[in-house]
């Protein structure tokens, strides 16, 4: 695996091919969409997901706590995709066994698991987060904030296009004026290759296999 | 006839209503009513126009006025027919028919068009006679107590069988008259089919479980007349749909100097363009001319198919919608636009006009590029060889299978032991094994293999009686909606601003409009307002730039059959002229060809290569049809692969394939023979088509009909979007955590048997390799590469290192971003 340094407002932050951000100096992983329940939650509707989805996830989640060494997990929103079931079972276990590491969750639009859960699983819920100078929340501001945002929500992809028609389409991370969108960390989840932000220095950090790439 | 039978009181009462209409019926008829009298099952074969219905219809009406202390009460004859737009004519020209003979039966419809409340009421009392979709009645299977309302049966018949056939929609066909079967005492099972190349095969799908069963054949044949339009100028670079609009004025010609026209095209998009065209050729035919397809509003096909019958239209511009069943007794002429793909699709369609049985049916023939007029030729030859072709049904769809238990499951529930059997009684699923029906009971109950513990799913919940049902309202109602095999994108529908629904168009084509757009729809040009979820606002407008709107999918691929004949055809390019017309007309093509390249005889094979600002071109030309091409396709770029790092984007058509890469090929004899050999062919088909992801494209039909993917949510799109995930996403999780999930499997097995038709694969590379392999640079792109050259669907296929890929490309944006700043 090999990690992409950027800086942004002079902090330097690690982008991470399996689709997620390590800024060293708070000793934090962050990552957004990560959909724990999403294929329970279809099977509850009668279309047969199958359960390894969660299990790789939590696994990638696993390689990158012994890459990195990691005090906090911070979830940039839609880390749960519905109400309780049974993945849940499976992730609690797995929280159980990293009981050293604190998880603060910034709510998103799917995020509608009861507190108390939250509190079972000893995550940390808020809507937004400051930590200079960054800004987190679940979804990109439209407006320029003060501070620089980092979100999700929007699981950004790209389509490379060559000669001879060629085309590929890869996840990415999306850096803007003021603003970083994350991918989606979840295996479980789809791509947006249409979402477009309004602005020209916008950079595209994407994401092949096991590496990650300006364009 | 048994003589018994002709003294009959049933025959009687018929013969004297046909002959007071002054109705001499077909010696067919005669013996399909004596069948039916003595409890066959059959399938009557009859060109269009002859009679068909009659034979069966009136062959119940018969039996029952035979026989009728052996009737009970209710439904006695289904009619199931593949077009909702037809059962509307079929019910009226059987209720007609009922009156003037004086039996108190009433005909009703059950389709997507009739209301719920109506449906309601029909269940409290049925009427003796019900027309009916295959979607329909797999809906009226998912009803409780349907039991009641089918068990009295006497006999279901199937309309227009060569459509259904050889599709999944014929699997439900299937399906649906083995349940009818199992609850019903001595059903009779007819089917009514237009000449296909495998009679004998279409009817063992049909009853497999009936063994008193006939073919009636009519020996009366239709003679048809092809004439080819050519334009007044041969364009050397076809391409497809240019040649349209000099076209205009002659199709105009010919409306005007009939009585009524029929105007088939091959898609919606091009059907509103010719509308429009024609239109503005001629704006005297306003108000006569209408344009009639599948997106059309429902009352508006309706008004259109009435005027159409009572002679009011001068012309209908339509799709594949209006190819099937009723005959429009005005129609004396029919129009071709484009490649029909097939011989026998041709014929009936030419078969739509002239409908005496007794008269020629006449069909002009307008290619819509400069390729197609070689494909007149060959289709006047196949006609002559009535080289028809075959409808091959097909088997262990268990993406159709599930669907079906859970629609039974919703109905009446089943038991396992005695639903296997009924299933294994079918065509389709006669090969099915122990396991693969285990697979799909824990499919529906506990959803597959991998999940055995997890007590939340439950679409089928198995009583402790052993009863397997459905019991959740909410998977009920998205079974209910999404029951079917046919797969389209999402539809939206388009609304004048003021009130007044026009019809649907595909959420993609939308996607790409802004507020104050203009498009088509229906012959009429609007503007787009707004959107709003599953509704589009538009207002009239009179713009004169309009987009017409183009719906996926619907693109028939020629059948080998054809492009048989078309290789024949083409070959003629090298030799003297002769007396066919078209062949005679394209000699500054084949010159063109010729000089540029090549025109390739029957014992050679053609290989061009062309470098260009936009890539490296190899292209093919096997005239194999587009689904064999798409498997060459990817065989040879996977070849190709093997020998080098690249990657290719390929493109099909009915003719050849193109496989563009972003490096120059240097390509040697040498090489050429090892791409095209026929040696480890076996293997490279499994690779290729693994490597080309062309089972992820079958499996997007399959995740809908196997309801993983839901189509439809009527209204609840908000509810449901939080179980909505792409096919893709899903054939990927499957092929990663589930690899032995049948679904997966189908998808693989349709590659193959669907699309590879192996033995045409095979038979193709075999030619090949006794071929002399033809190699050409050209300068240009020839007036058979063209066409492959603007195909915008395309596949990928890659044996580079992503790392390389995405490098190479960089450098593209790059230098894209300095030519557009210069």
């Amino acid at each position: 695996m090999q990690a992409k340094k950027i800086k942004l407002c002079n902090e330097e932050l690690l982008l991470d091919p399996r689709k997620c951000i390590y800024w060293a100096k708070h000793k934090a992983l962050i990552l957004s969409d990560w959909h724990i329940g999403k294929s329970a939650h279809f099977r509850k509707h009668g279309i047969a997901i199958p359960q390894g989805v969660l299990q790789k996830d939590l696994d990638t989640v696993d390689n990158l706590l012994s890459d990195y060494i990691v005090k906090e997990i911070w979830v940039i929103g839609d880390m749960f995709h519905a109400q309780y079931n049974s993945d849940l079972e499976v992730f609690a276990v797995w929280r159980k066994q990293h009981s050293d590491i604190s998880i603060k969750l910034i709510g998103g639009n799917h995020d509608v698991i009861s507190k108390k859960l939250l509190g079972n699983y000893d995550i940390d819920f808020m809507k937004s987060m400051l930590e200079t100078p960054f800004y987190f929340e679940h979804k990109p501001l439209q407006t320029s904030a003060e501070c620089f945002q980092i979100s999700g929500h929007i699981h950004p992809g790209v389509e490379l296009h060559g000669l001879g028609n060629l085309k590929i389409k890869l996840p990415c991370f999306i850096v803007g004026e003021g603003q970083l969108i994350l991918p989606a960390f979840s295996n479980f989840t789809g791509l947006d290759t249409r979402y477009k932000l309004e602005d020209s220095t916008v950079k595209k950090y994407v994401i092949a296999n096991n590496f990650v790439e300006l364009l | 006839m048994r003589s018994a039978f002709a003294n009959s009181t049933g025959y009687q009462i018929i013969r004297k209503w046909m002959a007071d209409k002054k109705f001499e019926p077909f010696s067919f008829q005669e013996k399909t009513w004596d069948l039916y009298d003595q409890n066959y099952s059959g399938m009557v074969v009859a060109p269009t126009g002859f009679g068909k219905t009659y034979a069966v219809f009136l062959a119940a009406v018969i039996h029952f006025l035979n026989k009728p202390t052996k009737y009970k009460k209710g439904l006695k004859l289904m009619w199931v027919t593949p077009l909702r737009s037809l059962s509307n004519d079929i019910a009226k020209a059987m209720q007609n028919a009922l009156d003037e003979i004086g039996l108190d039966w009433e005909v009703g419809i059950r389709t997507g068009d009739i209301s719920s409340a109506e449906k309601q009421k029909q269940i409290r009392n049925m009427p003796e006679i019900i027309v009916i979709t295959p979607e329909s009645l797999h809906l009226l299977i998912a009803q409780k107590k349907n039991k009641s309302v089918l068990q009295n049966l006497e006999c279901v018949v199937i309309d227009e069988w060569h459509e259904l056939l050889g599709t999944k929609r014929g699997v439900l066909a299937e399906l649906g008259l083995t349940y009818i079967n199992s609850i019903t005492k001595n059903l009779k099972i007819w089917a009514l089919t237009a000449t296909i190349g495998n009679l004998e095969e279409a009817l063992e799908v049909l009853c497999p479980y009936k063994p008193k069963r006939k073919i009636v054949r009519a020996k009366e044949k239709k003679k048809i007349i092809i004439e080819s339009v050519l334009p007044d100028e041969l364009e050397i670079l076809p391409w497809a749909g240019h040649m349209g609009s000099t076209m205009t004025d002659k199709v105009v010609d010919i409306i005007l100097k009939s009585k009524t026209t029929l105007i088939f095209t091959n898609t919606r998009n091009q059907s509103e363009n010719w509308y429009q065209n024609i239109l503005a050729a001629c704006p005297d035919l306003a108000g006569l001319i209408a344009i009639h397809h599948g997106s059309i509003d429902m009352q508006l096909r309706h008004w259109i198919e009435e005027n159409l019958g009572e002679g009011n239209l001068k012309a209908v511009v339509c799709t594949s919608s209006l190819d099937l069943g009723v005959d429009f007794k005005p129609v004396d002429t029919v129009v071709q636009i484009g490649s029909s793909k097939g011989i026998a699709r041709f014929l009936q369609r030419a078969g739509r006009s002239g409908h005496s049985p007794f008269l020629p049916s006449k069909i002009y023939f307008v290619p819509t590029h400069t390729l197609e007029i070689i494909e007149v030729a060959a289709l006047k030859e196949g006609y002559k060889q009535l080289a028809i072709e075959k409808r091959t049904p097909y088997v262990l769809t268990y993406d159709v299978l599930v669907q079906f238990m859970v629609t039974v499951a919703l109905g009446e529930g089943f038991y396992e032991y005695d639903f296997f059997e009924q299933i294994k009684n079918t065509h389709a699923f006669a090969e099915i094994t122990k396991e693969d029906w285990h697979w799909a009971l824990r499919f529906i109950t506990q959803g597959g293999e991998t999940l055995n513990q997890y007590e939340e799913f439950h679409k089928v919940i198995k009583t402790a009686e052993g009863l397997f049902k459905v019991e959740s309202r909410r998977v009920g109602m998205l079974h209910r909606m999404n029951i079917g095999v046919i797969v389209s994108d999402v539809m939206m529908r388009v609304k004048f601003i003021s009130g007044g629904y026009i019809g649907m168009v595909e959420e993609y084509f939308i996607s790409k409009l802004k507020p104050g757009d203009h498009f088509i729809l229906a012959g009429r040009t609007v503007s787009l307002v707004s959107i709003k979820e599953r509704d589009i606002l538009v207002r009239a407008s009179t713009s004169k730039k309009a987009y017409a709107p183009s719906w996926l999918g619907g693109r028939l691929p020629m059948t080998s059959y054809l492009s048989h004949f078309l290789r024949q055809k083409l070959a003629l390019g090298n030799k003297p002229p002769r007396g066919e017309k078209e062949i005679n007309f394209l000699r500054p093509l084949f010159d063109f060809q010729k000089e540029e390249s090549h025109i390739p005889t029957e014992k050679e094979f053609l290989v061009e290569y062309t470098e260009n600002r936009y890539g490296y071109h190899l292209f093919f030309y096997p005239f194999e049809g587009r689904l064999v091409h798409d498997i060459m396709a990817a065989i040879v770029a996977y070849r190709l692969g093997n020998l080098t790092p690249i990657s290719f984007s390929i493109a099909t058509n009915d003719y050849g394939f193109e496989l563009a890469t972003d490096q120059p090929i240097a390509m040697t004899n040498e090489i050429l023979k090892t791409i095209l050999s026929k040696q480890n062919l076996a293997n490279d088909i499994i690779s290729s088509i693994n490597a080309a992801e062309m089972a992820k494209r079958k499996f997007r039909d399959i995740a809908c009909i196997a309801g993983l993917v839901f189509q439809n949510v009527r209204g609840h799109r908000q509810k449901f979007k939080s179980i909505q995930a792409s096919s893709n996403l899903i054939f990927n999780v499957y092929e990663d955590y589930d690899p032995q999930n049948l679904l997966l499997r189908q998808a693989y097995n349709e590659v193959f048997n669907d699309q590879l038709e192996e033995a045409r694969l095979i038979e193709a590379f075999e030619r090949i390799s006794k071929s002399n392999i033809i190699f050409k640079r050209t300068e240009r792109f020839t007036p058979l590469a063209f066409p492959l050259k603007i195909e915008t669907i395309r596949q990928r296929l890659s044996s580079e290192d992503l790392a390389t890929r995405i490098k190479k490309m960089k450098e593209v944006k790059g230098k894209k971003f300095r030519r557009t700043r210069t």
